[in-house]
């Protein structure tokens, strides 16, 4: 008998700065809304296994979405968008995300992001806490270390992976590289498989929020967690956010939750979602305690 | 080097990796460098002892004292691939271009570290 799961996909057109998107969106769940942002240059089906999660569905309706240019969300229809390159900026990110929870009438939902989508629950908590009831931040820190930023995203970056005479594979394989080396191997395959198919150059033009856009130094310490908690959990393999660059950001937001993760990488959703899930339990409890009341 | 490239020549997730190419890899372990050929997507021989500057296509040349870390059966992090090797602990690592043998160099450790602790991947 065919085994179906309880995940429903679906369209929805936002429009954003006057431009409309098709944005495909995955769904399971009833409770409070869950917002799950994928990484750089990948889609929201790094969410499949925290989809299929019972304990987690049943206290949180969770929609995972695809960016546009990422996974199944194409580029604008009716935007001649292969004039420009391909940019990812704080703007775009925080506008789509007001898009967004306005379409599906969000009442202050979670939300949780990884690397880049770790950054942004940062500079969601800095910029609009009030329109959130919580932000969880995956390998996300006040700005990108300076050994992966030093480039530029018009140079180095774009040479190496928005570059015709370099395959796919490449951009696969740089990702195993930052995967912790007790990962799976079927988990890992499937990360680097994600990153072989994401579209030309998207990794390279997010890279430009992950490794410019976001900067919360000097004003970290203005996030208030009185109007929206602000977990950050980094795992310790990670070696483009070190826990330690985690840490920095807990330490400047007064009264915000930091946890290390052993054993896990860049990619902690996808390289082990059990051990993952130990870490992010903890979280949503607490999420569920301090709602308690208030919906 | 000869019964571990052997071992290279016959892992079908290696050999996948090299494809078509042709081209050198400079494996420099300390002092101890040695450059493997590649051609038309298999292995072509190798040569050891060769000079620091020699040429090559990508590589990957390290202090001993790294490498000692990165083979390990559970390396500490910061030690369990290249990238971080190559931001926090002296690994040099060939970028530009060279980005191509990524999936190469992953499945090259993978295989070197279980040669190097006795097993057989």
């Amino acid at each position: 008998m065919a085994k179906f799961e309880p995940i429903k996909g679906g369209y929805v057109n936002l429009t954003i700065d006057g431009i409309e998107y098709r944005v495909y969106y995955e769904e399971a769940g009833k409770g409070i809304p869950f917002l799950l942002q994928h990484t750089a240059g990948a889609e929201g089906i790094q969410y499949r296994c925290l989809l299929n999660d019972a304990d987690v569905t049943k206290n949180f309706r969770c929609i995972a979405y695809d960016l546009p240019f990422h996974g199944k969300s194409l580029p604008p229809l009716e935007h001649d968008w292969w004039k420009e390159r391909y940019l990812l900026t704080l703007d775009f990110l925080m506008k789509f995300q007001d898009a967004f929870i306005k379409a599906f009438e969000l009442k202050r939902p979670a939300y949780m992001g990884s690397s880049m989508g770790g950054h942004l629950a940062a500079d969601l908590a800095y910029h609009c806490p009030e329109k959130y009831c919580a932000l969880i931040g995956l390998e996300g820190s006040l700005v990108t270390a300076p050994q992966h930023s030093r480039h530029s995203a018009n140079d180095a970056y774009f040479e190496m992976y928005d570059n015709p005479f370099i395959g796919k594979e490449a951009l696969g394989g740089s990702m195993d590289m930052i995967i912790a080396v007790q990962t799976p191997e079927r988990r890992r395959k499937e990360i680097t498989w994600c990153y072989n198919k994401s579209g030309p150059g998207v990794f390279a033009g997010d890279i430009n929020y992950y490794n410019h856009d976001h900067d919360l130094t000097g004003k970290a310490d203005r996030i208030d967690v009185g109007k929206c908690m602000l977990y950050l959990l980094t795992g310790s393999y990670d070696p483009a956010t070190k826990p330690s660059d985690t840490k920095m950001l807990a330490d400047q937001v007064k009264g915000s939750y930091f946890k290390e993760m052993e054993n896990l990488g860049h990619f902690p959703v996808t390289e082990n979602y059990d051990l993952f899930k130990t870490f992010l339990m903890p979280v949503l409890e607490d999420i569920l305690k301090r709602e308690k009341g208030k919906r | 080097m000869k019964e571990f490239l052997e071992i290279c020549g016959k892992d079908y997730e290696f050999v996948h990796t090299i494809r078509y190419w042709t081209g050198s890899y400079k494996l420099g372990f300390g002092d101890k460098i040695y450059l493997i050929r590649f051609k038309n997507g298999k292995i072509d021989g190798f040569e050891e002892n060769v000079p620091a500057d020699t040429a090559a296509t990508c590589w990957t040349v390290g202090p001993v004292r790294t490498w000692e870390e990165m083979l390990k059966p559970i390396p500490k992090p910061g030690f369990n691939s290249f990238r971080p090797a190559m931001f926090y602990h002296d690994m040099k690592l060939s970028q530009g271009n060279a980005v191509i043998q990524f999936p190469m160099l992953n499945r090259f450790l993978v295989l070197l570290r279980s040669y190097y602790n006795g097993g057989v991947n």
